[in-house]
């Protein structure tokens, strides 16, 4: 375990449309004239770079937009403008718990959009009037349908059984290509379990728990599954927290390695398919988003690189990068050049991967101006010859 | 004896639009004593009584070179009062207790010993204590064995643990006897030099020429718009917004058994909710269902582990926009007007229970 981990590149395309930024003055001037419909196509367009909406859009009174293999539904008249999207099939007899789980995600996840059971269906509605249909807020009734909803379908399927009305329809990835994805999952969950087990060894914890973030962010940059796996890895994310207490999380990080590598194949088929997603899960990162997810994650790894922990420096940055790429959208160059950084950090010694990735990191930053080449403090110095000392003393 | 639970009577919450804070009330005195520091730039604000009862009451005196000032009760909150008196002193190591609402929390005590008596900072001696002083805990009473009030308790170290101050109950005293002889119903300061009364802003005191920072004594705080456009909602349901006021964009409705709160959820939404009952301990399924079925539109039902809550939900864009806002105001009236029927129907028709007690709703 001298050398760092591996890269691989993306095998999933995201299908994802970045915003359409320069629609996004078209959807503000229609709105501040107060031309609530106009806005509303506009808004359409700006989410998803494809379409094209005008006037004509209008007098059809309904339209119907696919997310995640799902369709939603938004209808209107003169006054008032409808969103709804069937969910899940209800069938009376659903067990309780469900019925449960339902009723607290009405209270605490969803914003304004509502969940409700109609007949023998499971629904996302929303409401309001037309003067009303604020872009923001229409940005926001649009999250809780797609994103939320995606989710909120995904788990009910896997934890109650739920039947979807939409998984039939939606069209798989072919077998070949899953046959491929999964025998590189295997080999990327081998990979981590071998560092993992030989960090327990040697009882570098806070290295395990890097080394497992790491884990997680390239399921997702690789793979962007959907459905059954990106569960599985958001309750992952969610168990990695240090407030828990740093037991609580360690003993989390294997039983949820565990649960993620051995996955069935069937499982792990079922959170791919073809569709492309109607509203965009990643962000666009402006510069100054850029510099904030980079900033904390430099400051960190130059406090490892002084204890001369190259590991934890690597792995730091390294995780840094894929959660970035998998969070925002971003310049094609700077994504090229975050690729690239993790080209060169891969399969090296732990000390080269750490000396590129925070040199190259820092470099772009301070080539934007982002940052001011801070002089070495006395702290620092002191960390670095404590750290020589530590390693004499050995 | 001294039966000190008795005193939270006599001992407020001070509610403003910006925090909460405490004050209490002294024997035979119809004013309330608490710091300036907790009602600086505000003319109104609510007072709660340890059952959770609010009344509005006015700032008449403002005392900022003590930190002390003089509230008045729209009406009476409770009968009595702390006792005390000018000559009460302290001693280094004498026991003391103190009382207030610390972080917004329900009346608390606690306890500690005389640090120093005459801590001085800048020309003042405070009471310094090792009780636990928190924000909240400013302008509540601090009390000697006896149960007499010997300090007002105003403000901590913040790096420090159990570094608190007091100011001596005699100073209030004084501004009691000065409150007398003006014997006027105005907001007043009081000079931070001379300590005369100023009743209008001027640049210089009329009594000792000092220069005194009237913007900033008779400044009044201006709630944001967002803030206005809630207050106008809940003028519209017939409560009056002031004695609704629980601190930064929050408000809490205590009405009979009903319990609302209002507030701003990430900015971007203005949520009420109102815990409405427990779910019942059996045929649970009925109520999931109710809950989840689309009767409740445009309001929402939903679950907090066994608690129903019953809440409305707006955008905010919704409380600016124009005409529109008479629609949300409409329908924000109906949502409080419901939240009793609500609760009557999940009672009878589901076999909810309700709240052992109206404490319990509150702190649910």
């Amino acid at each position: 375990m001298e050398k760092s981990l591996l890269h691989h590149h993306p095998y999933f395309d995201r299908h994802e449309k970045q915003f359409n930024n320069s629609v996004w003055d078209l959807v503000r001037k229609a709105n501040d004239e107060k031309k609530t419909k106009v806005a509303f196509y506009q808004s359409l367009n700006y989410i998803n770079s494809d379409s094209h909406y005008n006037e004509s859009l209008l007098e059809s009174k309904s339209l119907r937009v696919m997310q995640g293999g799902r369709p939603v539904d938004i209808i209107w008249d003169d006054s008032k403008i409808f969103f709804e999207t069937t969910l899940l099939n209800y069938k009376d007899g659903t067990e309780l718990a469900s019925l449960r789980k339902l009723s607290e995600f009405s209270f605490f996840d969803l914003k304004l959009v509502q969940l409700k059971i109609r007949n023998d269906k499971i629904i996302l509605k929303y409401e309001d009037q037309w003067e009303a249909m604020d872009p923001y807020k229409f940005f926001d009734i649009m999250e809780d349908l797609c994103n939320f909803g995606d989710f909120l379908e995904s788990y009910m399927v896997k934890k109650f059984k739920f039947e979807s009305p939409n998984q039939a329809a939606r069209t798989p990835e072919s077998d070949k290509r899953i046959d491929a994805a999964w025998s590189l999952f295997q080999q990327l969950s081998l990979e981590t379990k071998e560092y993992l087990n030989d960090f327990e060894k040697k009882r570098y914890r806070d290295t395990c728990v890097e080394v497992f973030w790491n884990y997680l962010q390239k399921i997702d940059y690789i793979f962007s599954p959907r459905g059954y796996l990106k569960l599985e890895l958001k309750s992952a994310y969610t168990d990695l927290n240090p407030n828990t207490g740093f037991e609580t999380m360690y003993a989390k990080i294997f039983t949820n390695f565990k649960k993620i590598s051995e996955i069935t194949k069937e499982n792990f088929q079922s959170s791919f398919y073809k569709e492309p997603s109607f509203m965009p899960a990643r962000r666009v990162a402006y510069v100054e988003r850029t510099k904030l997810h980079f900033d904390d994650y430099l400051k960190n790894a130059f406090q490892y690189r002084n204890k001369q922990d190259y590991i934890l420096a690597s792995l730091y940055l390294n995780t840094a990068i894929y959660s970035f790429l998998n969070r925002y959208f971003c310049e094609p160059e700077l994504a090229t050049y975050l690729r690239n950084l993790l080209v060169r950090a891969s399969g090296v010694s732990w000390k080269t991967a750490s000396e590129r990735l925070y040199t190259g990191l820092e470099k772009y930053l301070i080539n934007q101006n982002l940052i001011y080449h801070e002089a070495v403090n006395f702290e620092s110095a002191l960390n670095i010859v404590i750290g020589w000392f530590k390693r004499i003393s050995r | 004896m001294v039966n000190f639970e008795s005193f939270k009577k006599s001992v407020y919450k001070v509610l403003t639009p910006e925090s909460t804070g405490s004050g209490f009330q002294l024997q035979g005195v119809d004013l309330v004593i608490t710091n300036y520091h907790v009602i600086e730039g505000l003319r109104d604000v609510a007072l709660e009584s340890y059952d959770n009862r609010r009344v509005k009451a006015k700032v008449l005196l403002a005392n900022p070179r003590k930190d002390i000032a003089l509230l008045k009760l729209e009406r009476p909150l409770s009968e009595g009062g702390l006792d005390s008196n000018p000559a009460v002193m302290v001693l280094d190591r004498d026991s003391v207790v103190a009382i207030g609402y610390p972080l917004g929390m329900n009346c608390t005590f606690t306890q500690g010993i005389v640090s120093n008596s005459q801590h001085r900072i800048q020309d003042l001696a405070y009471i310094q204590v090792d009780a636990a002083i928190n924000p909240g805990n400013s302008g509540g009473p601090l009390l000697n064995q006896n149960g007499q009030v010997v300090g007002i308790n105003s403000r901590k170290i913040q790096e420090a643990e159990n570094i608190g101050f007091s100011i001596p109950i005699k100073f209030a005293f004084e501004d009691l006897e000065k409150w007398k002889t003006l014997n006027g119903t105005e907001y007043t300061v009081l000079c931070t030099s001379c300590e005369n009364p100023l009743l209008t802003p001027s640049e210089h005191c009329p009594h000792c020429g000092f220069q005194v920072d009237s913007e900033k004594y008779f400044r009044t705080v201006e709630i944001d718009r967002m803030a206005i456009q809630v207050e106008s909602l809940i003028a519209h349901s017939g409560h009056d917004p002031i004695t609704l006021r629980s601190g930064k964009s929050y408000w809490e409705l205590v009405s009979g058994n009903d319990v609302v709160r209002m507030f701003f959820y990430s900015q971007d939404y203005f949520y009420a909710a109102s815990p409405l009952v427990q779910l019942p301990k059996q045929n649970i399924e009925r109520v999931m269902k109710f809950i989840n079925s689309e009767h409740q539109f445009p309001f929402y039902l939903g679950i907090d582990k066994t608690k129903i809550f019953y809440s409305f939900r707006k955008h905010s864009s919704d409380l600016v926009l124009e005409g529109h806002f008479n629609l949300i105001k409409a329908q924000f009236k109906r949502y409080i007007e419901e939240v009793k029927a609500l609760e009557d129907l999940l009672i009878k028709e589901y076999d909810c229970t309700p709240f052992e007690s109206l404490q319990a709703k509150i702190s649910s």
